[in-house]
C-alpha cells in the first residue's frame, strides 16, 4: 500500500516537473517568436542606408562629438593597429582615450613609441571611481589621442577613468581587440541626431570576425570561419542582436548594450556613477542603472538598438574558453538581476520592471535551469516508467524544431535587410549551422550557463582567462 | 499527436524558409549584378561628357528609357561632386526628367528609399518636385517628413515654422538635429517668426530652444534685446540657449546680460555665460572669470579657463599669475588650462 502511495507521489511529482519544464519552455518559445515578429517589423521601419557616402552627407554636419574609450590590458600585439583603426574612422569629431590598465606587457611602451607620446597635463573631473592614475600621455601631432596609464583595476575601472577624462557629450566604449567598421559611428549616432533630447544610449551590432579577412585594422572581406563553434556563435549572435535586442529596443525595454560597442550620453553615465566595479556584467549593469536612475527621476528617455553599425570581435574557438566566457556571462546576468531585483514587476519601473526584468527572469535566470532540468529529468522519468516514450520524444522534437525555426528566422532577418555575407555559399552554410546548432551545441551551452549559476551561488567574482588567437591580417 | 504535428510543421516551415532564403539570394544577386553593370556603363559614358562638356543630349537620349538606373547612378555621382560639375550632372538628370524616376520612390515601402528620394529632390526645384515633397511631409516616417521639409526649404519653398512643426512632430518628439538645421536655414528669411516662437512661453521648450539656436544665422542684431530677455526666462534650457546665442552673436551690447549670467545659481548657465564672455571679449570680467576657476563644478572651471585664454593677454596674464600664486583650486585650474594650450 505504502509503495503504491509512494509511486503515486513520484508520478505526481514527475507530472508537475514535466509541466513546469513544458510551461517555461512554452513561455520562452513565445518570447523568442515575439522577438522575431517585432524585430522584423522594426527592421522594416528602419532606414538602413547601404552607402557610407550618403550617411556622411546626411549626418556629418550634425553629428555630435564622440569620445572612444579603449581599455587595454596586455594588448601590446594589437593595440597599435586598434588605435590606427580608430583614428581612421569616418566620423567628424572623435577623441580617443586609451587606458593602459596596469598592463604587465609593453602596451604602454609600444603606444608611446609608435605615437610619439609625451607626458601631458589634462584637466578632468574625478566623478566615476577608478584606481590611481600614474600619468597621462598625449602628442601635439595627434591631439585627438590621449593615453592614460593607471594602476590595474579591471575593465570597468579603466572605462571609468576614460569617462572622467572625456570631454565629448557622447562616449563609446570599445574593446581594444575589436574592430569597428569605418562607418559604424556615423550609423550608431543616428538616434542621437533624430531624438537628441530623449536618446541616452544606443547599442550597435557585434559580429564575429573569425574567418574574415582583416587588413590594417579593417575587415575587408566578410567570410565564415572554418571552426564549427565559431559558426554556431554567428547564428547565436544573429538571435541575440538582430532578433532579441532589436525587439526589446522596439518595446523600449532594452536592458543591455554590448560592452564591445555602445554609445552613451556621458552626463547620464556620470549621473549613475559610471560602471560598477563589483560585477562581471558591468555592461548590463550600466544600462540597468541608467534605466533605474531615469525612471526614479520620472524622466522621459530612450535607449535604442541600432542594427546596422557593426563591431567585429573574435570569439572563442575552443570549448574550454567558450565555456568560461558563457559561464561568466551567466554569472554577470545573475549578479545584476539579483542586485536590482526590486525592479522586477515593480510598477515604479514600468516596462523595464515588467518586460525587461521579466525577460531576464525567464530567459537568463530560469532558462538554463529549466531546460537542463528537462534534458535530465524527462529521460529519467521515462526510465522510471513515470513518463511515456511518446511524450518524451514529442517534447524533444518540439524543443529542437522550435530552436531550428527561431535560428532560421534570425538568419532571415539578417538576409532581409543587412546581408553582410556576400556569397551564396555562406548563406547555405549558415542555414546548415542554424539547424545543426540545436543538436549538441545548444545543450552544452546550457550546461555552461548552469555552471555560471553554480559559480554565482558560490560567490565567484573573477573574470577567468580568455585566450584569443588574434586576427589573421592580410598582407 | 498535436505536439508531433506542430513539430513537423515547424521543421517544414524552417526548411521552406532556408530554401527561400537561398533562392532569393540567388535572384537578388543576379538583379544587383545587372544593375551594377548598367550603372558602370552609364558612368563610363557620363564621365567623358563631364570632362568635355559635350554630348549631353546624346547621353540623355540613350539613357532616358532606363530612368531608375540612371537616376541612382547620377545621384550617387552628384553627391560626390561639388560646384559646376555637380550642376552639370543635375542638368543632365533634369533633361532626362529624372524626377519622374525619383518621385515614385517616395511611395516605396522601404523607408530608406523614401528618405533617399526626399533628400535627392532637394537638389531640384520645380513644380512636380514641390508637389511630391509637400505630399511627403505627411509620410508615416518622421525622418522622411523632416527630409522632405528640409528639401522644400533648400529649394526655396516658403514653409512656415508651423508647417514644419506640424510635419515633424511625432508621438515621441518635436526636436531633432535635422529640424534645427531647417530652422537655421529659415532664420535668414523668418527671423520674426523664430523670435516669436522663442518668446512664446506657451510653446514647447524644445521648440523654443531650436528657434533660439537658429537665430544667430539671421545675422540680425535687432533681435538682441529679445535674446537678452530670454536669458532671464524661467526655463533653464531657454536661459542656456539664450546665453549661447549671445555668445555666438558676439555683440558687446549683451555684456551686462552675460556678466549677470556669470553669477547665475545654475552651473550650466554659469558655464555657458563664461563661454560667451570669452567669445564677446569681456575683459572687464577677468576678475569674475578668475574667481570661477575655483567653482565647485568642473565644467564651470574649465569654461572659465578657456574664456580667460580667449580674452588674450589680460586673461592669460591672470592665468599665469594664478598658476604661480598658490596651490588652491583656482591655481590648479589655471595651471591645467595653460598646460593644455602648451603654456
Amino acid at each position: 500500500m505504502d509503495s503504491l502511495a509512494g509511486a503515486e507521489i513520484l508520478r505526481g511529482f514527475a507530472v508537475i516537473v514535466s509541466w513546469l519544464v513544458i510551461g517555461v519552455g512554452l513561455v520562452q518559445s513565445a518570447i523568442y517568436l515575439s522577438h522575431l515578429v517585432i524585430a522584423r517589423r522594426a527592421l522594416g521601419r528602419t532606414a538602413i542606408e547601404s552607402r557610407a557616402e550618403t550617411l556622411w552627407q546626411r549626418y556629418s554636419d550634425v553629428a555630435p562629438p564622440i569620445a572612444l574609450l579603449v581599455p587595454a590590458y596586455n594588448e601590446e600585439k594589437t593595440i597599435v593597429e586598434s588605435v590606427h583603426s580608430l583614428l581612421a574612422l569616418a566620423y567628424p569629431h572623435t577623441e580617443i582615450i586609451v587606458v593602459n590598465d596596469g598592463s604587465r606587457d609593453r602596451t604602454l611602451d609600444v603606444l608611446r613609441k609608435t605615437f610619439k607620446l609625451e607626458p601631458v597635463e589634462h584637466s578632468y573631473d574625478r566623478i566615476a571611481p577608478h584606481a590611481e592614475i600614474r600619468s597621462i600621455f598625449g602628442s601635439p601631432k595627434l591631439p585627438r589621442l590621449l593615453v592614460v596609464d593607471k594602476e590595474n583595476g579591471g575593465k570597468a575601472d579603466a572605462l571609468n577613468a576614460a569617462i572622467n577624462m572625456a570631454r565629448s557629450p557622447l562616449i563609446a566604449a570599445i574593446d581594444a581587440d575589436s574592430i569597428l567598421d569605418a562607418d559604424s559611428l556615423i550609423r550608431a549616432v543616428r538616434p542621437f541626431v533624430n531624438d537628441p533630447l530623449l536618446t541616452v544610449a544606443a547599442g550597435g551590432t557585434v559580429r564575429i570576425a573569425n574567418g574574415c579577412r582583416i587588413k590594417s585594422g579593417r575587415v575587408v572581406g566578410v567570410k565564415l570561419p572554418a571552426n564549427m563553434l565559431a559558426l554556431f556563435q554567428i547564428i547565436e549572435y544573429f538571435r541575440a542582436f538582430l532578433a532579441a535586442r532589436l525587439a526589446l529596443s522596439e518595446l523600449n525595454s532594452l536592458t543591455i548594450i554590448s560592452g564591445a560597442f555602445g554609445v552613451f550620453r556621458r552626463n547620464v553615465v556620470l549621473a549613475v556613477g559610471g560602471y560598477s566595479l563589483d560585477t562581471v556584467g558591468e555592461d548590463l549593469e550600466l544600462v540597468i542603472k541608467i534605466h533605474r536612475h531615469l525612471l526614479e527621476q520620472g524622466k522621459d528617455y530612450s535607449i535604442d538598438f541600432v542594427p546596422d553599425p557593426v563591431c567585429w570581435t573574435e570569439v572563442p574557438e575552443s570549448l574550454a574558453t567558450l565555456g568560461n566566457q558563457r559561464s561568466r556571462w551567466q554569472r554577470g546576468a545573475l549578479e545584476v538581476f539579483f542586485k536590482h531585483i526590486r525592479m522586477l514587476a515593480n510598477p515604479r519601473y514600468g516596462r523595464i520592471g515588467f518586460l525587461g526584468f521579466g525577460h531576464m527572469l525567464i530567459i537568463d535566470v530560469a532558462g538554463p535551469v529549466v531546460e537542463m532540468l528537462g534534458y535530465v529529468l524527462m529521460p529519467l522519468f521515462w526510465g522510471l516508467g513515470l513518463l511515456e516514450i511518446e511524450y518524451l520524444l514529442a517534447f524533444l522534437g518540439l524543443t529542437f524544431s522550435f530552436g531550428v525555426f527561431i535560428s532560421v528566422g534570425s538568419l532571415a532577418l539578417e538576409e532581409k535587410e543587412l546581408r553582410r555575407y556576400q556569397e551564396v555559399k555562406s548563406i547555405m552554410i549558415l542555414c546548415f549551422a542554424a539547424i545543426a546548432e540545436n543538436f549538441g551545441y545548444r545543450q552544452i551551452n546550457n550546461f555552461w550557463r548552469l555552471r555560471g549559476w553554480v559559480q554565482f551561488l558560490r560567490g565567484k567574482k573573477d573574470w577567468g582567462g580568455m585566450v584569443r588567437k588574434g586576427f589573421d591580417p592580410v598582407a | 499527436m498535436a505536439i508531433w504535428q506542430t513539430t513537423a510543421a515547424l521543421f517544414a516551415l524552417s526548411l521552406c524558409w532556408t530554401v527561400l532564403l537561398i533562392a532569393s539570394r540567388f535572384a537578388r544577386d543576379r538583379v544587383e549584378r545587372r544593375n551594377r553593370k548598367s550603372k558602370r556603363a552609364f558612368l563610363a559614358e557620363l564621365l567623358p561628357v563631364l570632362e568635355t562638356g559635350e554630348g549631353e543630349a546624346e547621353l540623355v537620349k540613350r539613357w532616358r528609357c532606363r530612368g531608375p538606373v540612371m537616376s541612382e547612378a547620377g545621384l550617387e555621382i552628384a553627391s560626390l561632386l561639388r560646384g559646376m560639375e555637380r550642376a552639370q550632372v543635375q542638368r543632365i538628370l533634369t533633361q532626362a526628367s529624372w524626377e519622374t524616376a525619383v518621385i515614385p520612390m517616395l511611395q516605396s515601402r522601404k523607408v530608406e528609399r523614401r528618405l533617399a528620394a526626399a533628400e535627392a529632390l532637394g537638389n531640384l526645384p520645380g513644380a512636380k518636385t514641390k508637389k511630391a515633397l509637400i505630399a511627403a511631409m505627411t509620410d508615416k516616417n518622421r525622418t522622411v517628413r523632416e527630409a522632405a521639409a528640409l528639401s522644400l526649404v533648400m529649394n526655396g519653398h516658403p514653409l512656415t515654422i508651423e508647417d514644419i512643426l506640424d510635419a515633424v512632430s511625432s508621438r515621441r518628439a518635436t526636436y531633432s538635429v535635422r529640424v534645427s538645421q531647417i530652422f537655421s536655414i529659415l532664420a535668414r528669411n523668418s527671423v520674426k517668426d523664430l523670435t516669436r516662437i522663442a518668446l512664446d512661453a506657451g510653446q514647447d521648450t524644445a521648440v523654443r530652444v531650436m528657434a533660439i539656436q537658429a537665430l544667430p544665422n539671421a545675422g540680425d542684431f535687432s533681435i538682441l534685446p529679445a535674446i537678452e530677455h530670454l536669458a532671464d526666462d524661467s526655463e533653464l534650457d531657454v536661459r542656456i540657449a539664450a546665453l549661447r546665442c549671445l555668445g555666438r552673436m558676439a555683440h558687446p551690447v549683451a555684456a551686462a546680460t552675460v556678466a549677470k549670467g556669470l553669477h547665475n545659481p545654475a552651473w550650466q548657465v554659469r558655464a555657458v555665460a563664461a563661454e560667451a564672455a570669452g567669445r564677446i571679449g569681456l575683459v572687464d570680467q577677468v576678475d569674475r572669470l578668475a574667481e570661477m576657476l575655483g567653482d565647485d563644478l568642473w565644467w564651470v572651471r574649465q569654461r572659465s579657463g578657456e574664456a580667460l585664454v580667449a580674452l588674450g593677454p589680460p586673461g592669460l596674464n591672470r592665468l599665469e599669475d594664478l598658476k604661480a600664486g598658490g596651490t588652491g583650486r583656482e591655481n590648479r585650474t589655471a595651471a591645467l588650462v595653460l598646460s593644455e594650450r602648451g603654456g
